[in-house]
């Protein structure tokens, strides 16, 4: 906090002097724009909440949980995660969709952007895993792991890829996801089990439902696609299709945890 | 029966009449069901056609004849045709002269804004008016344009308010006499709403209603300070007209800051209300108001369904709305008088509503600074803004309902800017498990609410209802299944897999003696006929 008046004022020299307009209008030339957020600070980051939850909280929801809009609390970005891009999607908006342009300033602008990174990072982790991440590549291939994720190119598709998990997830979700993984199952991995006219189930992971066919990852890693009209039952299950791996001991815990944790992904 | 079926037919063949569509043609516009010629098909806003080339025998063999490809989400528009011509609008603001056998353009009008708009909820404009030869069409950037029909030639151009502050047009014109009555939006930008009337010949505006009234005037007692200048109450779905009483009957939209009500205590007249006005002055005759002082975002902009029918053994004209706050409502449509509400989907914010048509609140109901998980209906509404049918021959009204759980919350940095968002608050809701939510298509008694039979449907969806002499209901799932239902029990017919979301309401026409059904499904505009 207290390189704050410096950074400020390297920010508003980083900032073009056209770009400082009291109404903001489109950009078109995104060189005009600083790569790097200049209004990133702590404080900024408190003005951009206010902003967010008078304007942005309407359809993105008050803690960024979606709703109308995208979720913007898991870290990813479909228009772009580098604060350049995310500038111009809150700037111009994005076309075709119902994400608006907004007049608000350009410092406003950065301060929105600055908030809502630090919504994506909630769960992201700068902390030092006190385990030792080369073990725990050992325990997390030892334990089957690569059946069900995926690290890069190489693993499973029945579980969610994890090769930047340690960029956006922290030190305590990463524990309670191994140990006790239906706590908190997203819902692009949500478990369900269909029954066939015929009684035989398959389930899997959810992958696409309308009110006349659901698809599916069978445990087999394959997708699925059937018409409900051929189902006796579809039922969605709360638990994981992962098991929990309470057995580990602390050591392999900490060690997977700090290997997970190293996985930050590539850009 | 059936002769008189076979007679209606015949009548529709031949009654596809080409321009000018006089008002005397639309007061009669039922009897044309060969053509669409208002945004909800007539004055009374059945959206029901007495169509019956395809129907419940035969619409197995429904299939699309032709798209045309909009490229421009997100498609809300509801077309009118006249004579084998459809007149379509396309995002933001363009219409499109098709010929409606084929698909194919006859003339396209593209319009440009001078500058950018802020719009809470997509670029959407939901259709046209026609009256004479020409067409009426708000602008995005809050314009009422005319167009000659035949060419799509500008006729005349004129402001209907300043975007700056805020205000867009999208909703389609209702052409009334001689005049042409537009409502606004922008109801999350903190502006003040109004019901305008232009004379169709010059675009003179002939006069304005305000739905929140000046401090002095009527009303203006349920406002506190200052906070009616941000009041609200937009006007953004087309009403309904009765000829014979002289009223126009248009729904208004939240109040101001949307979910914090700190700002404005008391009932905040005339948000999320019916009102009835003197087509001829803009004078209120009457108004009833669904939702007092609401802080859910529950617009009452539902299109007003017009029927007569009795009530308790006595003959009465309806107006019948199932309202965004999750009630169903009949009132009588000549002196608002409330009669009746029933709950069509799960709610939890009244215990009931009173013998006076006021809901009885209960505690726990507001959103907080925190956010609260225990409101139903959800920020959309147990409905919206998508059309309903009423059906004279099964006597049902059809209503597309969501139940839906979201998560209510109310921001306290309020900060008025002028074009700029002041919704104080919002409903997110994707934590919720997606089986929590859910759509269903309701056929409703009209005169008692009660629930006659419910399709399911796995998502709350945004289609309208068409519903048909051909003995069918046609609505849409959110995945663009574009489906039909027996309009009598219910049961399904025939779905088409559209493949993406609809926004829109479906409409039915002939071209060259077929039937056809249209939908906007994505940003294609799709036409289905059984041969």
């Amino acid at each position: 906090m207290r390189l704050f008046p410096i950074a400020c004022c390297l920010v508003l020299s980083a900032i073009p002097a056209g770009a400082q307009r009291l109404r903001g209008e489109e950009v078109r030339n995104p060189a005009d724009l600083p790569e790097r957020n200049p209004l990133s600070s702590e404080s900024d980051v408190v003005l951009g909440r206010q902003l967010f939850l008078g304007r942005c909280g309407l359809c993105h929801g008050r803690d960024g949980e979606g709703g109308r809009g995208a979720a913007l609390n898991t870290g990813k970005y479909r228009h772009g995660e580098s604060d350049r891009e995310m500038f111009l999607t809150v700037r111009n908006g994005i076309p075709n969709t119902e994400m608006p342009g907004t007049f608000l300033t350009d410092p406003e602008v950065w301060r929105l952007v600055a908030y809502v990174k630090r919504l994506g990072l909630t769960r992201a982790s700068e902390e030092k895993a006190p385990g030792d991440p080369q073990t725990g590549r050992a325990v997390y291939e030892s334990r089957g792991c690569p059946a069900c994720h995926a690290i890069g190119a190489q693993g499973g598709d029945t579980g969610p890829d994890l090769s930047s998990v340690g960029a956006r997830s922290s030190l305590r979700y990463l524990k309670e996801s191994i140990v006790s993984p239906s706590t908190g199952v997203p819902l692009s991995y949500r478990t369900v089990t269909v029954t066939t006219l015929a009684g035989g189930k398959i389930r899997g992971i959810h992958l696409n439902e309308d009110d006349y066919s659901i698809q599916l990852r069978a445990m087999d890693g394959n997708p699925r696609s059937f018409l409900k009209s051929d189902l006796r039952e579809v039922r969605y299950e709360k638990e994981s299709l992962m098991p929990p791996y309470a057995s580990l001991s602390a050591a392999e815990l900490d060690n997977l945890v700090a290997y997970l944790n190293s996985l930050k992904g590539q850009r | 029966m059936f002769a008189a079926a076979l007679a209606l037919v015949a009548a529709c063949v031949c009654s596809a009449q080409p321009l000018p569509v006089t008002y005397e043609r639309l007061l009669r516009a039922s009897t044309e069901p060969g053509n669409w010629l208002t945004y909800s098909g007539d004055y009374s806003s059945h959206h029901y056609s007495r169509l019956n080339l395809i129907t419940s025998d035969n619409v197995q063999r429904l299939h699309a004849k032709w798209i045309f490809q909009m490229h421009h989400a997100k498609v809300e528009t509801t077309p009118i045709v006249v004579d084998g011509i459809m007149y379509v609008t396309r995002p933001p603001s363009d219409v499109i002269a098709l010929d409606a056998e084929t698909g194919r353009a006859l003339w396209t009008f593209e319009y440009r804004m001078a500058s950018r708009v802020y719009t809470c909820c997509g670029e959407v404009n939901r259709g046209l008016a026609i009256l004479g030869d020409r067409l009426f069409l708000n602008t995005l950037d809050a314009k009422l344009v005319a167009l000659d029909a035949r060419s799509g030639r500008v006729l005349w151009k004129k402001d209907i308010t300043d975007p700056s502050q805020g205000y867009t047009a999208t909703a389609a014109p209702l052409a009334v006499k001689d005049k042409v009555i537009v409502g606004i939006s922008g109801g999350e930008a903190g502006v003040r709403g109004f019901v305008d009337a232009y004379y169709a010949a010059t675009g003179e505006r002939a006069w304005r209603f305000y739905t929140i009234p000046l401090p002095g005037e009527p009303g203006a007692e349920t406002w506190t300070g200052d906070s009616w200048k941000h009041g609200g109450g937009t006007t953004w779905i087309t009403g309904s007209f009765d000829p014979d009483l002289n009223l126009v009957y248009w729904g208004t939209g939240n109040p101001g800051p949307d979910y914090n009500g700190d700002v404005r205590r008391g009932d905040n007249l005339y948000s999320c209300s019916v009102v009835a006005l003197d087509p001829d002055s803009g004078k209120l005759k009457w108004y009833f108001q669904f939702t007092p002082h609401d802080t859910h975002d529950w617009d009452s902009t539902q299109v007003p369904v017009l029927l007569d029918s009795p009530v308790a053994g006595r003959p009465r004209k309806l107006l019948v709305e199932a309202s965004r706050n999750g009630f169903y409502y009949v009132l009588d449509r000549q002196n608002g008088e409330f009669l009746l509400a029933k709950p069509y989907v799960k709610q939890t914010w009244a215990k009931e509503i009173d013998s006076k048509g006021r809901p009885v609140t209960l505690p726990g109901q507001e959103p907080t600074l925190e956010g609260n998980d225990e409101i139903w209906p959800g920020v959309d509404g147990g409905n919206n803004w998508m059309s309903p049918s009423y059906n004279p021959i099964t006597k049902l009204l059809y209503v597309s309902a969501r139940e839906e759980r979201r998560r209510f919350f109310k921001s306290d940095t309020l900060e008025f800017r002028a074009g700029d968002m002041y919704a104080g608050g919002g409903g997110g809701g994707a934590r919720f498990r997606p089986e929590e939510n859910s759509g269903k298509l309701l056929a409703i008694t009209p005169e008692t609410g009660e629930i006659r039979w419910a399709r399911h449907l796995l998502t709350p969806h945004w289609s309208g209802v068409l519903s048909t002499a051909g003995n069918l209901v046609f609505s849409s799932t959110m995945q663009g299944n574009f489906f039909a239902l027996d309009a009598q029990t219910g049961k399904e017919l025939w779905h088409f897999p559209g493949g993406d979301k609809v926004y829109a309401s479906p409409i039915t026409f002939l071209s060259r003696g077929k039937q056809f059904v249209t939908l906007p499904i994505g940003d294609n505009l799709v036409a289905f006929a059984l041969d």
